[in-house]
Formats: C-alpha cells, sequence, structure tokens
C-alpha cells in the first residue's frame, strides 16, 4: 500500500447510502456541497475556525472543512439537510424560526447541527453549556443570545414530545 | 481547495512507520487533522503522501495499570474530557482537556496528536511537561520511549525521532500526597490561550517536599520554572509563600509579545495564573494554605 490519488468512500449521507470514487485530496465540506449539491454545509473561513460548515460525524460535530472526505468512509454523516423528519422542522429548526436565531443566516446551519447533536446528549442544558457547547461557531449579526434562546425553547420543544 | 496528496489508511501503526520511513519528509502522518488540515489548507505545509492513522485498530483505549494513566493514540480530547478513569486519576489531565479548543476540534483532535505536534500554544505539552508524561512511540527501526519533561524543545520541536509515531502518552496517576492543576488565560471561549501554567507538588506532613512550574504560551514551548520551584521546596505553605512564589514564575519568565499581549501583561497574567494552579495544586495534594 502507497497511496493513492483517488479514493472511493462509502457513506450513510443523511440516511442514504451512497458510495462515490473522488480525489483524496477533497474535502469533505467540498465533497458535501460540489458533489452531493448539499448547500446547506456553508464555507467561512475554510480554516477550521467559525464552525460554518459543521456536520454530524456518527452523532458527534466536526468542521467539515478540516476533514478529508476520504475520512468519512464507513461513517454515518447529518448534514443540516437531514435533520428534518419528513416535512417537518427539527426542533431546533423550528426553535431559531420561532425565537430568531438567525439574521443573515450564514453561520446557522452550523448553529443548528451543533444544537441538535447537544440535545442528543442533554435534553435541559444550562445556559453556561450552551455556550461552552457552541463556542467553535461564530456568529457575526445576532450577538448569540437569540441563539441561545432558541436551543433553550428546542430543549422545551423537545422534552414537551417525550 | 486542498493541493494535490495521496492518501492512505493503513491498519496497523508498523504499516504506518514502514511509509514514513519509505517516503521520509515527502509524507505525514494524520491523526485528528485539527493542526494538519489547517496547515495544509493555508499552505504552510506540503507533502505528498497522507498517512491516516484512524483507521488503526485498539487505540483508544484509555486506562490505569500500575498506578500510570495510559492513553492510545487514537484518544480524542473529548474522550479525555469525558472519562471517568481520567477524572479519578489525572483529573487536571480532563480539566485540560475539556477547555481545548471548541467542541468540534476537542471531537477529532487527538492528545497524542497535540503533544507530537507541539504547538508553542498547546495545552497537553504543558501538563505532560509538569507532570513528566512518558511519551512511547514507534518508528521503522522500532519503540522508543520519552520523558515528557524533556520532550518538548519550543516551536513544534520534541525529541521524537523522524519517521517516528507517537502511539501512546502515560500519565501518573494523581492522588495525595501530590496535587496537581492547570490554569490558562485565553482570549476567546475556543482560542488558544495566550498564558498558561502548570502547578505540581508534593506534601510531607504539610510541608512541600517537591514543587514542578511549568508555564506555557508565552515562551516557545512548556518552560520550567526552576528557581520559583527551589522558593517553595522544604516550605510550608502560606498565602505569603504562594504569592512570592506566584511572583517568581511570573518575573522568571520571558514572555513574547505579540497580538495577544505585551511582555509586562503576560508577565502579569502569568503570575495570577501561578498562584491560582498553586493554591488548587496543594489543596489537592490534601494541604493547606495557613
Ligand atoms: C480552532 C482550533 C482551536 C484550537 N485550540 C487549541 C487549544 O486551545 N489548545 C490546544 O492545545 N490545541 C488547540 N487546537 C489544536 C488541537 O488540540 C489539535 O488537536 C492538536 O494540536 C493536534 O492534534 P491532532 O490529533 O489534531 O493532530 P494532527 O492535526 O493530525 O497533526 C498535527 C501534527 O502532528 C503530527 N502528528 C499527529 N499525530 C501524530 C502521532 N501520533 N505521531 C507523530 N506525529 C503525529 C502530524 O504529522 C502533524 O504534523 C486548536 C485547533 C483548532 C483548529
Ligand atoms: S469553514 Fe469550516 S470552520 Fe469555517
Ligand atoms: S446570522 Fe449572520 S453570521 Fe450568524
Amino acid at each position: 500500500m502507497s497511496g493513492s490519488d483517488t479514493v472511493t468512500i462509502e457513506v450513510t449521507l443523511n440516511d442514504r447510502s451512497l458510495e462515490e470514487t473522488v480525489p483524496a485530496r477533497t474535502l469533505l465540506s467540498e465533497f458535501l456541497r460540489d458533489h452531493e449539491h448539499l448547500t446547506g454545509t456553508h464555507r467561512g473561513c475554510e480554516t477550521a475556525k467559525c464552525g460554518a460548515c459543521t456536520v454530524l460525524l456518527d452523532g458527534d460535530p466536526v468542521k467539515s472543512c478540516n476533514m478529508l472526505a476520504a475520512q468519512v468512509d464507513g461513517k454515518e454523516l447529518t448534514t443540516v439537510e437531514g435533520l428534518m423528519d419528513g416535512d417537518e422542522l427539527h426542533p431546533v429548526q423550528e426553535a431559531f424560526w420561532n425565537e430568531h436565531g438567525m439574521q443573515c443566516g450564514f453561520c446557522t446551519p452550523g448553529f443548528v447541527v451543533s444544537s441538535a447533536a447537544l440535545l442528543e446528549e442533554k435534553e435541559d442544558p444550562t445556559i453556561p453549556e450552551i455556550q461552552d457547547h457552541l463556542a467553535g461557531n461564530i456568529c457575526r449579526c445576532t450577538g448569540y443570545t437569540k441563539i441561545i434562546e432558541s436551543v433553550q425553547e428546542a430543549a422545551d420543544m423537545q422534552q414537551e414530545e417525550r | 481547495m486542498l493541493q494535490d496528496i495521496k492518501y492512505t489508511s493503513p491498519e496497523t501503526i508498523a504499516d504506518a512507520a514502514a511509509l514514513l520511513g519509505e517516503y521520509g519528509e515527502d509524507a505525514t502522518v494524520m491523526s485528528g487533522g485539527q493542526s494538519l488540515m489547517p496547515m495544509l489548507r493555508q499552505r504552510l505545509a506540503d507533502y505528498e503522501l497522507l498517512i491516516d492513522i484512524n483507521e488503526v485498530a485498539d487505540r483508544d483505549y484509555l486506562r490505569v495499570d500500575d498506578d500510570e494513566l495510559r492513553i492510545g493514540c487514537l484518544v480524542r480530547h473529548t474522550d479525555v474530557a469525558n472519562s471517568d478513569t481520567v477524572a479519578e486519576s489525572c483529573e487536571t489531565l480532563a480539566e485540560t482537556a475539556a477547555e481545548i479548543g471548541d467542541t468540534q476540534v476537542r471531537n477529532r483532535g487527538t492528545l497524542c496528536g497535540a503533544l507530537a505536534h507541539a504547538d508553542p500554544a498547546g495545552d497537553p505539552p504543558v501538563v505532560a511537561t509538569a507532570l513528566d508524561a512518558e511519551i512511547k512511540s514507534q518508528g521503522p527501526d522500532g519503540e522508543h520511549t520519552y520523558d515528557g519533561s524533556s520532550f518538548f524543545h519550543g516551536f513544534y520541536e520534541t525529541e521524537l525521532g523522524e519517521n517516528e509515531i507517537v502511539t501512546e502518552a502515560s500519565f501518573p496517576v494523581v492522588e495525595p500526597p501530590y496535587g496537581a492543576a492547570y490554569q490558562k488565560y485565553e482570549p476567546s471561549a475556543g482560542a488558544y490561550p495566550t498564558a498558561t501554567v502548570a502547578a505540581v507538588v508534593e506534601l510531607d506532613d504539610s510541608v512541600v517536599t517537591d514543587a514542578t512550574l511549568v508555564t506555557g504560551a508565552i515562551e516557545p514551548g512548556p518552560t520550567p520554572m526552576p528557581e520559583a520551584e527551589a522558593h517553595l521546596a522544604g516550605e510550608t505553605p502560606t498565602e505569603d509563600l504562594v504569592t512570592t512564589t506566584a511572583e517568581l514564575v511570573g518575573d522568571g519568565s520571558d514572555p513574547m509579545e505579540d497580538s495577544d499581549g505585551s511582555v509586562e501583561f503576560k508577565r502579569e497574567i502569568t503570575k495570577t495564573l501561578a498562584k491560582r494552579a498553586l493554591v488548587t495544586a496543594i489543596d489537592r495534594a490534601g494541604g493547606d494554605i495557613e
């Protein structure tokens, strides 16, 4: 084995199994946007600082600009497009809508998937827990207050559903 | 877009080391990728071959053997932060891991990768120096073991030989009469620290018999503070002793001035961090400050 210029990846992307061969240098964010046309995953800084490109890898938030597509072989990926249940918004999406957790919306997909992962781990996170969990996502518009309120609202909605 | 690069994900460390030996400077190892990918993106590094070790089996262990907390090279910062084993055996390491970067970085970045990378502002190298962690590696010529206290040479330089892969880091179990603590100042949540201090003390009948004080981020690498350590050793901790020791840590440091702060600012913040770290370390060692 000495490495190759292309890689074939088998991945479960938003509950859909697919196999694709891409150049080895393909970033995960590039794979999602340019190959799979899932443009909900945004590219902001592309150097691991802003979190706009966050996706869930086996349920955990990761920055997709900071990984190669090759590395998701055999894994499960969820992007913001995969959060909806049929026609129904994910509670986090609905809460961001209701609470105005966004202005320009550029950072929003990253915040939404990160928040969804947090609520899988913790049903009722405290404000410091939300702040700590979302420290890798940067927003230049909202001042964060509305984002935190959105996450709290989503937590309430999820608890009511249960 | 990334430059053209070949990719491979060997299933054993031996295969990875052999490839490194074959390609030399034209290849690099990737574990968490949290430092490497940004370097590649910014064209600060260029390689022909990327050897991804994430597919190597059984390297995500975290266990205590013979009073040593052993951590395999695929253990992520998140795993260290959330592990009960680490919380019970080396609380300081768990706390350090929980404060590295942000959630996404901790979900991918590895402890051993951070030690190998030796970023001047990295947190794990400071703690590994202060606790004298043992760092194990494997190269094409076999295995090697290094002492954490002398592993780091500043500015991304370590004792690690060319073509070696860090396979494990082990930390001593820290319990009374030993106590350890790590304090850092970061300019904003998720950012690299501006200044850090690690403190380790050993007490005997409320006298400090041994002390280790190491600064991080202000100089090119983890920096022991022998004058401050000597000031503390053999003494009974008092408020005044802790303050004067912390002052020696700050005044004995030689910070680099940069956009994060002036020399004076970094010395002052280092004193504050040293004091906090010492107070916590003494408390954890079972001591009282009179
Ligand atoms: C936004 C952001 C914020 C961050 N903040 C902090 C912070 O506050 N504190 C902090 O300490 N770190 C921080 N980091 C860095 C993070 O901790 C990295 O995880 C760490 O520095 C490198 O570990 P890695 O596993 O990701 O290594 P990689 O990125 O995979 O590798 C880094 C380098 O080390 C080499 N390497 C990796 N693993 C091995 C190995 N097992 N053996 C030999 N060589 C190896 C690689 O060849 C490469 O040269 C931050 C990173 C980002 C992106
Ligand atoms: S685009 Fe990935 S972190 Fe900014
Ligand atoms: S809403 Fe504009 S960056 Fe967050």
